[in-house]
């Protein structure tokens, strides 16, 4: 019943728009058609302009996070170059270690009792020190040069000085404790005795 | 704007700071170093030496290296290096130049003033030495201030109401010690006293001296005879001392230091704190005194004063810290690491000059003294329930500190640890953050048994806290987390407020235009790369340049313009 109404309403408007007033122009079926288009043509705009707005912030809010992401990763990438460097503490820290093997080495020498004990006690002490010195190597720690070489400032601290007839002036005559590198800076300077001339 | 760089040209060291941000920041060398020993040398092949690799040189030419060329200044006295005649002022600016070099190797751009700092007490004739110095050096100093002032800027202290305050400073070979006003945010120095020839390197040498004697007096050898084992022991008892100003003693142990009777010795010591501090008590007790008449100069008491600032290594020692404050009733401030304070009070002067925006010098600290319960003797009869600190509040962090105790009881064999927090002298009174048991602690008479407590504070807030029975070697560890600061009822809306503003509607509010413009160029970089030569990539690299020119100009207008002009474009491109 309510459809039938319905139906007769559409046919009434047909007939109302079927009986215009004189000055507008009669709108044929194909115009309504056409109008109807026009709405659909809107509506496909709107909900475009939509997709666009939403699309467009889509990539705005993608860009921002890639770029997060970049940073987030190059302090990752950081953290992790940071945490496999040994750190310079550490490293000055291990060469106590290797010093004091080289002490007891040293002290095994000086008492320059050459039994077969003493020789083996100071090979296993060097063994020890050399497989240690192997592994700050892999960290790019040298040693520094030191005895018979001249006195470089920015390489050997003086810690005394000798009045010697042997060598040139300012020759590193002995080293009381070794100096290392790290890469090409100067991790620990060289603690070394040069040689001076005598006073006249 | 060019940067003006703040210095501090020290007796022993000095150190460059400048403001990165509005925070003031030491500038390291390429080696890490904060510090620039202030020596200047000629090396063997005729090359100028500064710092580190001067000091190197001193004991084998020490005709050829200048030492403390700042007790020199002002005067007439000229040195030489090698052939050539130096005046004070240009040994100086080998120092300032140095810096200057630093300085300019971080900031990646030329440095051409300064704030350099002088002791209150340099002469008008002293003060202008080191301003020619500034300028041999390629410099303007655009101000010469004194370091207690430098010290009282670093604290910004400055910008608080109108006090009085002591700055003590006991470096490595000087001490000085000033009293200070500030009026109207005017520091001015009312009074100053010192003794030029005291400082760190003493304590060391007393030290080496008891260490020696007490090694001669087990071995009968002398180290001090044997330059290789003096210098081994002189290293120690440097590491000994500082080590003292954090723990209750400190172990020194130097395998195959000597050799008697065809053996290997080692020393191996344990240097307790109240012994250092007996060793070092008289010459602290003349610093004490110097105080007191810096105070009577100044014509003021001890109770108007209303801070005490510490500055140079040496102040790092506990003892110090309770001398002070037993003579003028303040917690004396240690908060800025008191080697680099002068230095970065120098750079908060350049930027007051500059007119720069200058944020307080921000270091991590407790905010709340750390300690545990015990119990003390009082007339013969144990007091329990007290509060023993084991790190102060306003501590710089990360800190790890340790303090002995022992037992109250004869055969104790368990002590309980209850972990506080808090400024109240009764321990209960304060915040319970933990507590653990020590057990298997060896039976023996009350007393004996020495139980060593460590407060390992880190970055995070964690504080790990460690008992230890010395004489057996058990342990136990508890973590605890040290309470945050209460927040206030003003606090809390605050916060609420903040973190409702912080809850944005993406669409309504553009995220930072800036970020967004930044995150957008580079993806516009990256798809012009991946595009081939056309009308598209031409556009792109042309958007691109045109918004690097608006962000180079901060033209925000043309930012957004542009902003949403490279999103259209790259939309319709993927589309």
């Amino acid at each position: 019943m309510r459809f039938f109404e319905r139906f007769t309403n559409f046919w009434k408007y047909v007939e109302v728009t079927h009986t215009p007033p004189a000055d507008i122009v009669d709108p044929s079926p194909e115009m309504a058609s056409q109008s109807q288009a026009d709405e659909f043509q809107d509506a496909i705009a709107e909900l475009k302009d939509a997709m666009r707005k939403l699309g467009r912030n889509q990539l705005r809010a993608n860009t921002v996070l890639q770029s997060d992401r970049n940073e987030i990763k190059q302090i990752l990438q950081q953290i992790i170059v940071s945490s496999a460097e040994p750190h310079k503490e550490m490293l000055l820290e291990l060469l106590l270690v290797v010093d004091g093997l080289g002490e007891g080495i040293h002290a095994i020498r000086q008492l320059n009792d050459d039994t077969r004990l003493d020789c083996a006690l100071a090979e296993g002490f060097l063994i020890v020190q050399e497989r240690l010195l192997g592994i700050l190597k892999k960290w790019d720690v040298t040693p520094i040069e030191s005895v018979g070489q001249p006195f470089v400032p920015h390489l050997h601290q003086a810690v005394d000085t000798v009045n010697a007839v042997e060598v040139p002036e300012n020759t590193i005559v002995e080293e009381q404790r070794r100096g290392y590198l790290h890469g090409n800076e100067v991790l620990r300077y060289a603690e070394v005795v040069v040689a001076r001339k005598k006073e006249k | 704007m060019k940067p003006i760089v703040g210095i501090d040209l020290g007796t022993t060291n000095s150190e460059v700071a400048i403001l990165r941000e509005g925070r003031s920041v030491v500038v390291p060398d390429a080696a890490e170093n904060h510090i620039l020993p202030s020596f200047v040398g000629l090396s063997p092949t005729e090359e100028i030496l500064v710092g580190e690799s001067a000091r190197n040189q001193y004991v084998v030419s020490p005709d050829r290296t200048i030492k403390s060329i700042k007790r020199k200044m002002g005067s007439d006295e000229c040195v030489t290096l090698g052939e050539e005649t130096y005046s004070p002022q240009e040994i100086s600016a080998f120092i300032l130049k140095r810096l200057k070099a630093i300085a300019e190797e971080s900031l990646g751009e030329s440095v051409e003033q300064a704030v350099i700092t002088v002791p209150a007490y340099f002469s008008d004739k002293q003060r202008q030495a080191t301003k020619d110095a500034g300028e041999i050096a390629g410099l303007e100093v655009v101000r010469i201030i004194n370091e207690p002032t430098a010290a009282a800027l670093a604290y910004g202290l400055d910008r608080e109401e109108d006090q009085f305050l002591v700055v003590y400073d006991l470096g490595g070979g000087t001490f000085d010690v000033s009293v200070i006003e500030i009026n109207s945010g005017v520091i001015e120095v009312r009074a100053t006293h010192g003794n030029t020839q005291l400082g760190g390197d003493d304590f060391d040498a007393v030290l080496v001296k008891y260490i020696a004697e007490d090694f001669r007096q087990q071995h009968g050898v002398d180290l001090c005879a044997d330059g290789r084992a003096l210098a081994r022991l002189t290293r120690a008892a440097e590491h000994a001392k500082i080590a003292l100003s954090n723990a209750p003693f400190a172990t020194i142990r130097e395998e195959f230091i000597a050799t008697a009777e065809g053996k290997p010795i080692h020393l191996e010591m344990e240097i307790e704190r109240s012994r250092f501090e007996a060793l070092i008590n008289d010459m602290l007790e003349s610093t004490i005194e110097c105080v007191q008449q810096a105070l009577e100069d100044a014509s003021l008491t001890t109770d108007e004063i209303n801070e005490v600032l510490l500055v140079g290594g040496s102040t790092r020692i506990p003892l110090l810290s309770d001398m002070i404050a037993g003579v003028i009733d303040v917690e004396p401030h240690l908060e800025i690491d008191p080697e680099l304070c002068v230095a970065m009070g120098a750079s908060v002067q350049a930027g007051i000059i500059a007119g720069e925006p200058i944020d307080a010098i921000l270091v991590d600290v407790t905010p709340y003294s750390l300690g545990i319960e015990a119990a003390t003797w009082n007339m013969g009869s144990p007091m329990f329930d007290q509060y023993s600190v084991i790190i102060k509040h306003n501590t710089p962090i990360p800190v790890s500190k340790s303090e002995v105790y022992t037992t109250l009881s004869p055969n104790q064999d368990i002590v309980e640890i209850k972990v506080y927090q808090g400024e109240e002298s009764v321990a209960s009174q304060n915040t319970f953050l933990g507590e653990f048991r020590l057990e298997g602690i060896r039976r023996t008479k009350r007393g004996a048994p020495e139980i060593v407590v460590n407060f390992d504070y880190d970055v995070n807030g964690i504080v790990h806290v460690s008992a230890q029975d010395k004489q057996t070697g058990r342990e136990k560890e508890i973590a605890v987390t040290a309470a945050p600061d209460r927040m206030t009822e003003e606090q809390k809306t605050e916060a609420t407020e903040r973190f409702e503003d912080m809850v944005i509607d993406l669409d309504a509010v553009p995220a930072d235009l800036h970020e967004d413009a930044v995150a957008l160029r580079e993806r516009a970089v990256e798809v012009a790369e991946s595009l081939d030569a056309g009308v598209d990539k031409t556009k792109l690299q042309e958007l691109v340049a045109e918004l690097d020119s608006a962000l180079g100009s901060q033209n925000e207008e043309a930012v957004n313009e542009l902003r949403e002009e490279l999103l259209d474009f790259l939309y319709d491109l993927e589309d």
